[in-house]
């Protein structure tokens, strides 16, 4: 009976310690996999839809279509002139609406009075959907340059000043007294206290900005634009070619996912003193 | 009295018309080591801010000691808080050196790094991030901050309480010889009276509503003391026994201004532990 059990332990050990291994590999196989199953079954259904007839190539080319339009434009140059002028009118509203939101953001935590005096009005610009200001940037600015950097700032500009105002007023005021008792004086304590205390909260900002900063480029560039990647996106619909539409589409992923992600580093690496969720557990280990 | 590191002056501190402190008189001599018991609530750490000058008296002056040559001259005066608050972002040294007097960058740096070995800081914590180090470490680093601005006037606001027993014991005789090695005056408020008589040169009282100086102990004991010296506990005997009557005089009071609301139970154990 012992023996017996003995043996049927150590063929369970074996097994045990063979069957986690092979399942770990599978999970690990299935963990890449899993993100792609979506995309390349899609990628699938199009081509079978295209070639089957199901769907006019008018209306959806094939990918290989798409591939050729891509190489086309970027040969031809085209690409390079759309991308670079998105890029710049979104870099240029993007740091004026920043620089703004968070100056602004910062001054409004910090002194009830400017609070008093600015925010109901800001409040007010929000309650208008951002877009329907389009109109009247356009009669003000007139269709040029000028109009589409302000409208992407206003975008940028409103959830970056609402998130710094949130992290001026989340600052523990404990810490601003030790700048007081020490004698810091205003300025060293806007540096080294409320700034880096606000931090967190200007970072949200300055990413949920950076999305509506893609948003309104490509609102700016629909309405009134000449170039752009958004201006190829009309473009292909008035020209009845969906393959550049689809590559806009497709650049338009790209771009907004990289920016993000190189904020996503930038926060990183300015807030590693903090302890969150997703870092802790990783500095036991090390 | 000339030449006293500070001397408070019939002062009474009201918070929105309600009265804290009343006709507070106290003064200390240079490097004296005063300890402020009383019960929670009373107005201890409202005497610190105003000694710190983050509280303005409403009635009656407080004075610092008089530099003939320079005139009146507030004190270098560093707190070190009941929670170590120091700045999550910076990292340990950087947080001492913040404060630092030095002119340039590195002189600071130094500075910072000197602070933190005299209070036995390991040193390869200087560059950690606060949230590493543990309460006791956190609160040396505080210590640390307050003693790099080279203070003439040390306040400390029940500094010990956050953290375990063996830790505050060693806390206490660490702020006991930087004392005796930089001859600062110490005021620091407590709710331990072990911890007052042990330190201290002299136990203030802080009782009544709004709270004065119910009574001032000289615990005149020479130094190093022991913890288990029999003159010790006489001592803290007796300034139990007034805190404790402090409190019986509370709670009449209390009884008869609300005579509705519950009467809470007091006594040495609740109050002082």
């Amino acid at each position: 009976m012992v023996s017996v059990r003995a043996v049927s332990r150590q063929q369970r050990l074996t097994a045990a310690s063979r069957t986690p291994r092979a399942q770990a590999r599978w999970q690990k196989v299935g963990h890449w996999l899993l993100p792609w199953l979506i995309p390349l079954g899609g990628l699938v259904l199009w081509w079978v839809a295209v070639t089957s007839g199901w769907i006019q190539p008018y209306q959806l080319p094939l990918p290989t279509t798409i591939l050729r339009t891509f190489t086309d434009l970027v040969i031809h140059g085209e690409l390079a002139r759309h991308m670079q002028a998105t890029l710049q009118r979104l870099a240029v509203g993007y740091i004026l609406g920043a620089v703004f939101g968070v100056a602004l953001g910062m001054l409004a935590g910090m002194s009830k009075t400017i609070r008093r005096v600015v925010d109901p009005t800001i409040q007010g610009v929000r309650a208008v959907p951002s877009l329907a200001w389009v109109p009247l940037f356009l009669l003000w600015f007139g269709i040029g340059e000028r109009a589409r950097v302000l409208l992407i700032a206003l975008g940028v500009f409103l959830p970056v000043y609402f998130n710094t105002l949130a992290g001026v007023g989340g600052v523990d005021w404990r810490l601003v007294e030790v700048g007081y008792v020490y004698r810091l004086g205003r300025w060293k304590i806007l540096r080294t206290i409320l700034l880096p205390g606000a931090l967190p909260g200007i970072l949200t900002g300055l990413r949920s900005g950076l999305s509506l900063g893609w948003m309104f480029v490509v609102a700016a560039e629909l309405l009134a634009a000449s170039t752009g990647l958004g201006f190829l996106l009309v473009e292909g619909q008035s020209t009845m070619r969906p393959d550049r539409v689809i590559v806009a589409l497709l650049l338009f992923a790209i771009l907004g996912r990289f920016s993000d992600a190189l904020l996503g580093a930038v926060e990183h690496a300015l807030l590693q003193w903090r302890e969150t969720v997703a870092t802790a557990g990783q500095e036991e280990g090390s | 009295m000339p030449g006293a590191a500070f001397t408070v002056t019939h002062v009474s501190v009201a918070f929105q018309g309600q009265p804290v402190l009343q006709d507070v008189s106290l003064e200390a001599a240079p490097g004296e080591f005063l300890a402020v018991v009383g019960a929670s609530g009373i107005g201890k750490t409202t005497l610190l801010r105003l000694l710190a000058q983050m509280v303005a008296p409403s009635e009656g002056s407080v004075q610092f000691s008089h530099d003939a040559a320079v005139g009146a001259v507030a004190p270098q005066t560093a707190i070190v808080f009941q929670e170590p608050r120091l700045l999550p972002w910076l990292r340990v040294w950087q947080n001492v050196a913040l404060v630092a007097p030095g002119k340039t960058a590195d002189e600071r740096r130094r500075q910072a790094v000197a602070a933190l070995e005299t209070v036995g800081l390991p040193p390869e914590s200087f560059s950690a991030w606060p949230r590493q180090l543990s309460g006791g470490m956190a609160q040396r680093v505080a210590l640390a901050r307050a003693l790099v601005t080279a203070p003439s006037l040390l306040l400390l606001d029940e500094p010990f309480s956050a953290v375990d027993a063996l830790t505050r014991l060693r806390l206490q005789d660490y702020v006991l010889d930087l004392w005796q090695r930089y001859a600062f005056t110490v005021v620091l408020v407590t709710h331990d009276v072990d911890e007052a008589v042990y330190l201290a040169d002299r136990v203030v009282l802080l009782a009544g509503r709004p709270a004065g100086v119910h009574a001032v102990f000289p615990i005149p004991l020479p130094r190093p003391r022991s913890r288990s010296d029999p003159a010790l506990a006489l001592l803290r005997g007796q300034v139990l026994s007034a805190l404790d009557q402090s409190l019986v005089q509370h709670d009449a009071l209390d009884q008869a201004l609300s005579s509705r609301e519950e009467n809470v139970p007091s006594g040495i154990g609740s109050a002082v532990s």
